[in-house]
């Protein structure tokens, strides 16, 4: 449980012959987190098996094909693929053939790619008839046939559009007595036509330049006839039809596509995973004749994996366990019960243990959810955050193990909701509404009277701790008891922090280093007390022992953790206090919700009538926002206490996380 | 009752005036730290350690504003 799983490296050399099987056993158990080779003279790296490209080209095929189609499938049915997908992954996937696949893929790809081109033509022939009509618009405003424009040798012409008219006749005139000049008002442009005799066409070229003439080629007419209004009808119902068109293929795409999605999802798992194998070799050792596969296991599987690679290559393998390097890191796979299981989720958060460390998982399953509780304390906030999170552990699967442990911390608050004797912020009932349901259930409740401008008899609820007025006289001080509760609690959570450091640093460095940087923190505070107990004046040793035990704690931390170990000293004290905050947020918590009942919701509920209502809505409202502080809050505050106060004395962190070969396949879906 | 007034305002100040501090302190450590994990992930644990370094200011402005109020008592 402190201990991560225990790890045994092992080297497997194989030969090539049966390097298929054991990859392929290798990744049914996912037992093995293989060490990559590293090419050295003797041991070249291994080479991928034969139809690993041909995989990887299938693979890329096919997931062009899905990303095209993700927005033609809606998120219902990506679910039940998904979810079919898990299916027959759970019996065991039957096996596709490549040749099946890539007939299937070749198919379904051709039938894309034709319909694409077709719509790419039609695409190209309508964007041409787009810009005939444009064309055409043009010359519809001038109201002239078409033929018209081409009708004599003699006669050049000129159309197109310019900026205004004024003057333009007359300057025309200057050059040629022999035009004719149409001009239209188009919806944006001044449309032109001159009509000239081709030995003056030089010269009115240069008129209409002074108008910022654009001239439109006319040779697009070619033998069109009548006026340009029939054809612009007439290209117009015939874009209309292509579009229909269109549609009608891309439609047709979309089919093909969905009605083949699920078995090209199933295809690229199936490829993923053979891919996976395939590469395989890339981390592996090789020789001419056989493949060395080294990597790390946990201990107690060992006997297991050589039975079954045994079996598989009739004994012709040999497999060794060897000493690992000194300081090769070893992969880390946290091993704790079901019930401290979910609270692993804060170490991957944080950081993994290195192999010698102690794996806090369970520290943090025992003080988290008590530290949450007392923040939150609340049998109401207690009972609807439950709620709250078990609608959403079925509702978010992939955050189940942070909602199994925050439920832990729900059952807290519930408790310590009783022993503060709080429900939704209410710590007593009045006595004129409630006094005939208490009396005739005979509830133990306390009856108190309340003094003030109006007197009322009231019912307490039982309780152990008055959260918002119990107060502890401390050194002369009338200090609130839960701040106080929340210093001593940092006390003993410091110190349990100290002792797994002591645990760890013998671990790592050795019984000397442990005592003179960790054992020596609990000498200062034994020599601190005796000092402090002294001059209050509580116990008679000499105060010489408390300073003589101080100083010699100084230099114990100057010997263990160097100058930085000094600077620290302060930090003890402000780390202690760092846990008041275990009953300020709380403070703040029970503030608000009574500011809420009895400030906001209280005065309408006294007005009667349609004001109950909205009193109502006040109360629903008010706690809502009350309870989602209550979950950040507490949240952050007890995960910050065990981040930085408790694992600054004891833990560094930085293990790699133990990735078995075959392990991704599973998680797929988890990790997209 | 003016001397309660006054004690209540000397607790708030000690206490509103340490938290803004820590404020200002943190917010550029945040700033940096979030900075830090957006490139390597792995700095989580040490961005959020230098993160509330100055939070240490306003438990002690806490600690402070209690004993204040303790004068009143």
């Amino acid at each position: 449980m402190l201990e991560t799983e225990r790890m045994s490296k092992i080297t497997i050399a194989v030969s090539k012959i049966k390097q298929k099987e054991v990859i392929k056993t290798l990744h049914d158990l996912k037992v093995l987190h293989i060490v990559e080779h590293k090419k050295t003279e003797e041991l070249d790296i291994g080479t991928p098996i034969g139809s690993s490209e041909k995989i990887a080209e299938l693979l890329v095929k096919i997931t062009s094909i899905l990303s095209e189609s993700k927005e033609a499938v809606s998120k219902e049915e990506l679910d039940s693929i998904n979810r079919t997908q898990n299916l027959t992954q759970n019996t065991g996937n039957a096996g596709f053939s490549l040749e099946e696949i890539e007939a299937k893929v070749t198919e379904v790809e051709t039938i894309i790619k034709e319909k694409k081109e077709i719509i790419s033509k039609i695409d190209a022939s309508a964007s041409k008839k787009k810009e005939l009509i444009q064309k055409l618009d043009v010359l519809n405003s001038l109201y002239l046939n078409l033929e018209s424009y081409k009708l004599f040798k003699s006669i050049a012409c000129f159309v197109g559009t310019i900026k205004h008219k004024e003057g333009l006749k007359d300057g025309l005139e200057k050059v040629t007595g022999t035009f004719k000049l149409h001009t239209s008002q188009n919806c944006k442009d001044l449309v032109v036509a001159l009509f000239v005799d081709r030995k003056k066409e030089k010269e009115a070229l240069e008129v209409l330049k002074q108008y910022n003439f654009t001239e439109l080629e006319l040779n697009f007419i070619e033998d069109m006839k009548g006026l340009p209004l029939s054809h612009i009808t007439r290209l117009n119902s015939e874009l209309q039809k292509q579009i229909s068109e269109k549609n009608a293929i891309i439609k047709n795409i979309e089919t093909v596509k969905s009605k083949n999605i699920e078995i090209l999802y199933q295809y690229k798992k199936f490829l993923s995973i053979e891919a996976e194998k395939a590469e395989a070799p890339l981390t592996f050792g090789q020789t001419k004749e056989a493949v060395i596969i080294t990597g790390w296991a946990p201990s107690k599987r060992v006997d297991k994996i050589t039975e079954k690679l045994e079996n598989v290559t009739n004994n012709r393998i040999s497999i060794e366990q060897v000493a690992p390097d000194k300081h090769e890191s070893v992969p880390i796979k946290l091993k704790n019960n079901l019930i401290v299981k979910p609270f692993e989720f804060f170490m991957n958060l944080y950081t993994l243990p290195t192999y010698k460390e102690i794996d806090p998982s369970f520290f943090i399953f025992l003080t988290f959810p008590i530290f949450f509780g007392f923040m939150l304390g609340d049998v109401g906030y207690g009972i609807a955050t439950l709620l709250l999170f078990l609608i959403l552990k079925r509702l978010i699967p992939a955050a189940k193990d942070l909602l199994k442990a925050m439920m832990a911390c729900s059952y807290w608050s519930i408790l310590f909701g009783f022993m503060f004797g709080e429900y939704f912020g209410f710590e007593y009932v009045k006595s004129h509404a409630w006094q005939t349901i208490i009396e005739t259930l005979k509830l133990p409740l306390h009856k108190e009277l309340i003094e003030g401008a109006k007197s009322e008899i009231v019912y307490e609820f039982p309780r152990l701790i008055n959260r918002m007025h119990g107060e502890v006289n401390v050194l002369g001080n009338e200090i609130n008891l839960v701040l106080v509760i929340g210093a001593i609690i940092g006390v003993f959570h410091i110190n349990l922090s100290i002792l797994l450091g002591f645990i760890n640093e013998w671990k790592g460095h050795g019984l000397k280093t442990a005592i003179l940087a960790r054992a020596s923190w609990y000498v200062f505070e034994v020599g601190l007390g005796i000092i402090a107990l002294k001059s209050l004046g509580l116990i008679t040793i000499s105060n010489y022992i408390g300073i003589a035990l101080f100083i010699i704690s100084v230099i114990m931390i100057y010997l263990g953790e160097g100058a930085q170990g000094i600077i620290e000293i302060p930090s003890i004290f402000s780390n202690t206090l760092s846990y008041l905050r275990l009953g300020a947020v709380g403070l703040a918590s029970v503030g608000l919700a009574v500011v809420i009942n009895e400030k906001l919701a209280m005065p309408f509920m006294e007005k009667g009538g349609i004001f109950i209502l909205i009193s109502i809505l006040i109360l629903i409202v008010g706690h809502g926002i009350n309870i989602a502080l209550g979950i950040i809050g507490p949240f952050l505050h007890a995960i910050r206490l065990h981040y930085v106060e408790f694992f600054m004395r004891f833990y560094k962190g930085g293990g790699k996380p133990f990735k078995p070969f075959g392990a991704n396949a599973n998680n797929d879906e988890e990790s997209e | 009752m003016a001397e309660a007034g006054l004690i209540a305002i000397g607790a708030s100040l000690a206490f509103g005036l340490s938290a803004i501090a820590a404020g200002i302190a943190e917010k550029q450590i945040g700033a940096a730290a979030v900075g830090a994990m957006a490139e390597k992930e792995e700095l989580f644990g040490k961005g959020l350690i230098l993160t509330v370094i100055p939070e240490t200011i306003v438990i002690f402005g806490l600690v402070v504003a209690i004993l204040i109020i303790g004068m009143a008592g």
